[in-house]
């Protein structure tokens, strides 16, 4: 009996235990996000001189840091960083990926040869070092940070899609799309991209993790938020200086940084269980 | 021979290419390293005397082709602004404290990951390998910078079994290498983990059972032998991403290394520190991938076979 694939999703996608965890997860990072304005006893950048590197208590939850501001609401607050952080970052590294990916693999020849020189050079040195020297250059704030990362790791999806497509570029419906006299501009998105649009959806969401950790890190080492952002890498770095008299403030925000990595691992699995056919027809 | 010629040959064309694009980044940098020399206020003819004084003012390619030479043929990395020190020195106290730091690294994380993934293939899909499973998604979500908060609070400040920060004794070594083996063991586990099962499924495992070999000679002869392949190429190879992980690590625990200048030089806007430590790292990088395509030869006979063949 015929079922239209989205249909099929739902059902299987309810079976899938580490789909729904991350989807459950990830949808309680998007509340606090969206209502964090009402979930925020305080706001994030609002000091109380009275009440520096209190311990966590009734009135705030998380305690407070040196300048007496409530560190659960700055955490409330870093969710919508975050986000952003994967929302930009993501898109950044997909459209790179899938538009070099594609022509390299389509065109192939020279600008294929040029781009595998260029994913050569920038495994030629470890991601890290490479972001920190981009960052330098385009100046020190959180939407360069989130540049930085994204054009060191694009190289990797460019590789998949490249692969992907060079596969599909023999295929019969190709061949009858080229009889039908259809564009290389349509070829490549009107009829390679939406076939390999599930692998898309399962690359992004596995390299969003990595994307989220190594721009907090950037925001950690100060070249990426600058103060007063409630960044929650920036928060543990602040925190660090007052490890001894005030301990939580390292650990609340690294703690929410976890558990998004987490959903966004957990979602990524459960996506590429879902939508990966090679694990399908293995399962 | 030829193979490893050929490599190397590559592995200067990469590394060149690497440090022509940093140093053309750098130069076209907005914020321009005379200023940080000549400090907040000075008149515009100290500065261009400045940039004269350094050269400064030439054309990119002339700057980059002085440089190269100054580096190759006389070790000569030019001078730190911030520290009107040569660059060299300031670098080569720095090399064998981050050296020394990955490799102790580099040992602990192997010995203990590899054992465990291992494990995890032999007892597939028992509690054990679950748990070892969903401990390593946990580990791989948890940021470098923030394990080795926890270590510092854990044992440093709730227990002061050692100390927060600095470089002295053997006791400062515990915190910064656990941080350090703790951010990478999860990964090579669960590579460990899909390496040996790849083995397992092949066909001479089979034979070896089939012959009446005892269930632990297979393991240690067969699986561990043609596992270790995979994982010793990788030892290299993880060695400069290693040293890259250390800058966060050396940052957080105050260690005169590599990494802790690069994260003062690139704040400082220090050209000449990060432009010489990004050529070393990328020289680290292509030697240790060399050294991984030999030794992979040099234990895997069919690879060597298909290389020696060469063009065939």
């Amino acid at each position: 009996m015929y079922e239209s694939p989205i249909k099929e999703f739902f059902r299987s996608s309810l079976k899938n235990f580490n789909f729904m965890l991350g989807l459950i997860m990830f949808i309680s990072i998007l509340v606090l996000a969206v209502f964090a304005d009402q979930i925020a006893p305080y706001a994030y950048d609002a000091g109380n001189p009275a009440a520096k590197l209190t311990e966590p208590c009734k009135e705030h939850l998380f305690g407070t840091d040196e300048m007496g501001r409530d560190l659960f609401s700055r955490i409330v607050y870093g969710t919508r960083i975050t986000l952003k952080v994967a929302l930009i970052g993501g898109s950044i590294q997909l459209v790179l990926g899938v538009v070099v990916g594609l022509f390299c693999g389509y065109f192939g020849g020279v600008v294929d040869k040029a781009m595998l020189f260029l994913a050569d050079l920038t495994w030629c040195v470890p991601g890290m070092v490479m972001a920190l020297a981009v960052v330098t250059v385009i100046g020190t704030n959180l939407t360069n940070a989130i540049i930085a990362i994204a054009l060191v790791n694009w190289a990797s999806m460019a590789r998949t899609v490249r692969a992907k497509t060079m596969s599909l570029k023999n295929m019969a419906f190709i061949e009858t799309g080229v009889a039908f006299g259809e564009s290389d501009f349509s070829l490549m998105f009107r009829y390679i991209l939406p076939n390999i649009v599930p692998a898309l959806i399962v690359m992004v969401s596995m390299a969003l993790p990595s994307t989220i950790m190594s721009t907090t890190t950037l925001s950690f080492l100060g070249v990426g938020s600058q103060p007063p952002s409630p960044d929650w890498g920036l928060m543990v770095s602040d925190g660090i200086q007052y490890i001894t008299k005030a301990p939580w403030l390292a650990i609340y925000p690294g703690l929410a940084l976890v558990y998004t990595v987490l959903s966004f691992t957990i979602l990524g699995e459960g996506l590429r269980d879902l939508l990966d056919p090679r694990m399908k027809s293995q399962g | 021979m030829q193979y490893v010629v050929k490599k190397l040959l590559l592995g200067i064309v990469l590394v060149i290419c690497v440090s022509f694009l940093v140093f053309s980044m750098l130069y076209m940098m907005p914020g321009s390293p005379v200023t940080l020399m000549a400090g907040e206020g000075a008149s515009l003819e100290r500065l261009e005397e400045i940039e004269k004084e350094y050269g400064l003012d030439r054309p990119l390619l002339v700057q980059y082709a002085d440089w190269l030479y100054g580096v190759t043929v006389e070790q000569d990395f030019g001078i730190s602004f911030k520290y009107r020190l040569p660059v060299w020195d300031l670098v080569e106290e720095r090399i064998p404290v981050s050296l020394r730091l990955t490799v102790i690294t580099a040992l602990i994380q192997y010995a203990v990951a590899v054992p465990l993934g291992l494990l995890c293939a032999y007892k597939k899909d028992t509690i054990f390998d679950r748990a070892a499973m969903i401990t390593s998604m946990i580990m791989t979500s948890v940021p470098s910078f923030w394990i080795s908060v926890l270590l510092m609070i854990a044992f440093a400040v709730e227990r002061q079994w050692f100390p927060l920060s600095g470089f002295s004794t053997w006791k400062h070594y515990v915190l910064p290498i656990t941080a350090g083996v703790l951010s990478g063991l999860a990964t090579t586990m669960r590579l460990t983990k899909s390496e040996a099962l790849d083995v397992l499924r092949e066909k001479y495992i089979l034979t070896a059972y089939a012959k009446g070999l005892r269930e632990n000679a297979v393991r240690c002869k067969h699986v561990l032998r043609n596992s270790l392949i995979i994982i010793c190429v990788q030892v290299f190879q993880s060695l400069p991403w290693l040293i890259s992980g250390y800058i966060i690590i050396e940052k957080i625990f105050v260690i005169p290394g590599m990494g802790g200048l690069m994260i003062t030089s690139i704040i400082n806007q220090d050209f000449n520190v990060v432009q010489c430590l990004i050529f070393l790292i990328s020289i680290m990088t292509v030697i240790c991938n060399i050294l991984a395509d030999l030794m992979l030869g040099l234990l895997d006979p069919r690879i060597r076979i298909s290389i020696g063949g060469g063009d065939k």
